[in-house]
């Protein structure tokens, strides 16, 4: 799968229009189940399509800040083993790089381009881990309680490996109850320790999420989410991001139509020589503000449609329209939003088409399967309009 | 009601005697307005005396940058920038006419592809200026030729090597007649912090001749005096390191001590000479901790008592609620210490005679002497206009007080007198 793009934001920064144009989110990804054993892997290409970030008001993170940082080439390489179920319970063990089980599915796998700016609050993602899941299920209903121990390090680099010393030294445990096949409830916790260095010695994050979920494929999506980082030292907490997040997306005759709600507190750190990229880490535990995002984005996709002569292609044009505020949280601060992108309020536009070639998986970063469901039929959303 | 003891009373005499022949050699200085304060009464057991407030003399202001970092030579001061203010960098090194109370900008230099210019010293001999440069990775070190102390021209600015990463602070050190700068390096993503000593022999290339990983995360200030290195090495502490006092060198110290404050986040040191009591057992050490900066700040005041220099230990602290300390200059003749302390404004604490000695009303919980019980607390001075300061760096001269403010530039004050 990938996306063509372009982007106009007004202002990016200093008052600036940038436009841009990308092939984002370009991701090969390919599964396969022998008996018990299920392998769920991705490539993500965006290292060499992506360098400098997409521009994405808020976003920050691994290095840069307004423009999404592009993914790790493993994305996702895990391996899974599940027992046979008895009287309802299922056993999983799984190892890997791959998402934690922490928060919500990937925004790649979400109706919109542009990611969310809790991202980090929300997910913990391309860690190396081992994961041991118990899952108990009656029918489409289940309970799954997800537990897993992972290196705490962010990826420096598209093409830069965990540090393997670190493995284990954070961990995350995830609740997830599924009352009814459309609705999922999750709400999980995690300590990550020193992510913004990876010798270690950085602030360590105790993150909380949760989240309902409600998907009725092809038709109706709705997701409400709330998130929380801490970052402390030791047992001291010394500053708190808190997010929440509405999204939900319908479909009618193939036309679907989605809007995104999103308040989150963003640390803000020093910026480098490019303005859009910032140091891993806190200088001297030092931030330079907490600013407050508000955005609202609407996205209205056309049916999907296929290349003529290409079999199992699938092309969803789209148009994708945020409005972002910004607000200063602490003052005086000496990172002003009004002042540094020279306006508070940002626009977005973004047009593009959404291209992908067989069948695409529903959802990304669950490695443990829904009561009643085979890894054969776990496609995507997107795929379902 | 309580009355100086007679060592105070000396001391402050010897005091008022070396301040006048100060002011006597500071050639064309003004002579500023200076606040007298009471003598301590550091084991005195009544309410501590309210500090009184320096005289306002002065402000340069700059509106466009934020400003980091201030030195003062004479008649001229030299203040940095840092970090992005509504998009421009902090590039800039001010240079100021300070001879009269009002400091008037007369020039500046920017240095190339900083993002901030952090410490700024002129040596000695006041022959060369060294400036610290972040950002990674065009962290490096610039070296100005001062023979038109109003005109800086640069004779080198580094790229590449172990500074890349950021030389998050610098400082120029004599030792055996050798002029060095000592350089402390940001931690990068897998590269750990590291301090690098680089001999100015020829300003013009500059040579490595020590470089050691140091601090945890962060290595940030180091002092040096009479063959001693203090490396302020957060979460480790202090080093205290021979560079010379005991055998030791530049290019080989060797580790004598570590002093370990409480709440660690060693920031930055200084080693107080005191010539009236003959004095040279305390250090102070700054404590940052964790802040917002403009808004917000934490960290302490630590003085440690070094009289073994194998086995340190911290007497006394000063603490001030919802502000945290930054970089200290001390007026050792009058026995002041000068504590930059961000929204905290400018502290002044009394730093003769005994800090560690006190009455059990006078102590923390945990045993420390708590310099504000003392009364050691002495002065505050926060610009002027009432305006929210956050400062970054002080320096005391025989000409006045200069507070670098990060939000609105450098303020002159009257030092404090006994």
């Amino acid at each position: 799968m990938g996306t063509g793009l372009l982007t106009t934001a007004n202002p990016a920064l200093l008052g600036r229009r940038y436009t841009e144009g990308y092939l984002t989110q370009p991701n090969l990804m390919g599964d396969a189940t022998v008996g018990p054993v299920r392998f769920t892997g991705t490539l993500n290409f965006e290292g060499y399509t992506l360098r400098r970030g997409e521009l994405n008001a808020g976003i920050y993170g691994e290095g840069y800040a307004d423009r999404r940082h592009p993914h790790t080439l493993v994305h996702e390489a895990m391996l899974a083993l599940a027992t046979p179920t008895r009287a309802g319970f299922r056993l999983t063990v799984a190892g890997g790089k791959g998402f934690t089980p922490y928060g919500t599915d990937d925004p790649m796998m979400r109706p919109f381009v542009k990611y969310p700016v809790n991202h980090h609050h929300a997910q913990i993602l391309e860690r190396v881990q081992l994961l041991g899941a118990v899952q108990f299920a009656r029918g489409d209903r289940s309970v799954t309680v997800e537990q897993g121990w992972f290196n705490g390090d962010e990826p420096v680099g598209p093409f830069t490996g965990p540090q393997w010393s670190r493995v284990g030294d954070s961990r995350s445990t995830r609740l997830t109850v599924a009352p009814h096949r459309a609705i999922e409830w999750q709400v999980s916790r995690a300590f990550v320790r020193s992510p913004g260095l990876i010798q270690g010695g950085a602030f360590d994050h105790n993150q909380l999420s949760s989240s309902l979920r409600y998907d009725v494929p092809d038709k109706r999506y709705a997701l409400l989410e709330i998130a929380r980082t801490d970052e402390s030292l030791g047992a001291q907490r010394v500053f708190r991001f808190a997010s929440a997040l509405v999204e939900t997306s319908m479909v009618h005759r193939g036309w679907a139509f989605s809007g995104r709600a999103e308040r989150t507190d963003r640390p803000e750190s020093e910026r480098l020589l490019d303005l859009f990229r910032i140091p891993n880490g806190h200088v001297d535990f030092q931030l330079v503000g907490v600013t407050r995002w508000s955005i609202g984005t609407v996205q209205l996709a056309a049916p999907r449609t296929g290349i003529p002569r290409l079999r199992s292609t699938h092309v969803t044009p789209f148009v994708e329209v945020a409005r972002a505020t910004a607000r200063a949280l602490r003052t005086p601060a000496v990172f002003v939003p009004a002042e540094f992108y020279g306006s508070d309020t940002q626009w977005s536009v973004s047009v593009g088409a959404r291209i992908h070639v067989g069948t695409m998986r529903r959802r990304m970063g669950h490695y443990v399967l829904p009561a009643g469901i085979r890894s054969s039929n776990f496609p995507s959303a997107h795929t379902h309009r | 009601m309580t009355y100086a003891r007679p060592r105070h009373m000396m001391g402050a005499i010897a005091s008022a005697l070396l301040a006048t022949a100060l002011s006597a050699c500071g050639g064309s200085d003004p002579a500023p307005t200076q606040v007298a304060v009471t003598p301590p009464r550091d084991t005195t057991p009544t309410t501590p005396i309210a500090p009184s407030v320096l005289t306002h003399l002065g402000q340069g202001a700059v509106p466009e940058r934020y400003t980091a970092e201030v030195w003062v030579r004479g008649t001229t001061a030299y203040t940095t920038t840092w970090g992005t203010r509504a998009g421009v960098r902090g590039n800039a090194v001010k240079i100021w006419d300070v001879s009269a109370n009002q400091p008037q900008l007369v020039d500046s230099v920017i240095v190339a592809n900083a993002t901030t210019t952090g410490d700024v010293q002129v040596s000695d001999d006041g022959s060369l200026m060294l400036v610290a440069i972040e950002s990674n990775p065009n962290g490096g070190v610039a070296i100005y030729s001062m023979a038109n102390p109003r005109a800086p021209q640069l004779i080198t600015r580094t790229t590449g090597g172990e500074l890349q990463y950021g030389v998050h602070t610098a400082e120029l050190a004599r030792v055996n007649g050798v002029l060095y700068a000592f350089c402390s390096i940001d931690p990068a993503n897998g590269v750990p912090a590291r301090l690098v000593v680089l001999d100015l022999s020829t300003p013009s290339a500059p040579r490595t001749v020590w470089s050691q990983q140091m601090g945890t995360p962060f290595i940030h200030d180091v002092f040096v005096r009479d063959g001693l290195l203090f490396t302020a090495e957060w979460t480790d502490g202090v080093g205290i390191w021979d560079i010379g006092a005991q055998g030791g060198s530049v290019s080989a110290p060797r580790l004598l001590g570590r002093a370990r404050t409480v709440g660690g986040q060693a920031h930055n040191v200084w080693w107080v000479h005191d010539p009236v009591t003959q004095s040279k057992k305390y250090l102070l050490v700054g404590q940052e901790g964790p802040g917002s900066i403009g808004s917000s700040s934490i960290g302490d005041v630590h003085v440690v008592d070094i009289s073994n220099l194998a086995a340190p230990v911290e007497v006394a602290v000063y603490s001030v609620p919802g502000a945290g300390t930054h970089n200290f200059s001390v007026d050792e003749a009058r026995g002041f210490a000068y504590a930059a302390y961000y929204n905290g404004g400018v502290r002044v604490l009394d730093v003769r005679g005994e800090l560690g000695t006190c009455q059990t009303a006078q102590k923390t919980a945990d045993g420390r002497c708590n310099l504000t019980s003392m009364s050691r607390h002495r002065a505050t001075y926060s610009g002027s206009g009432g305006v929210p300061v956050y400062v970054w760096g002080v320096h005391w001269s025989a000409s006045g007080l200069f507070a670098s403010d990060m939000l609105n530039g450098l303020w002159r004050a009257a030092p404090a007198v006994r």
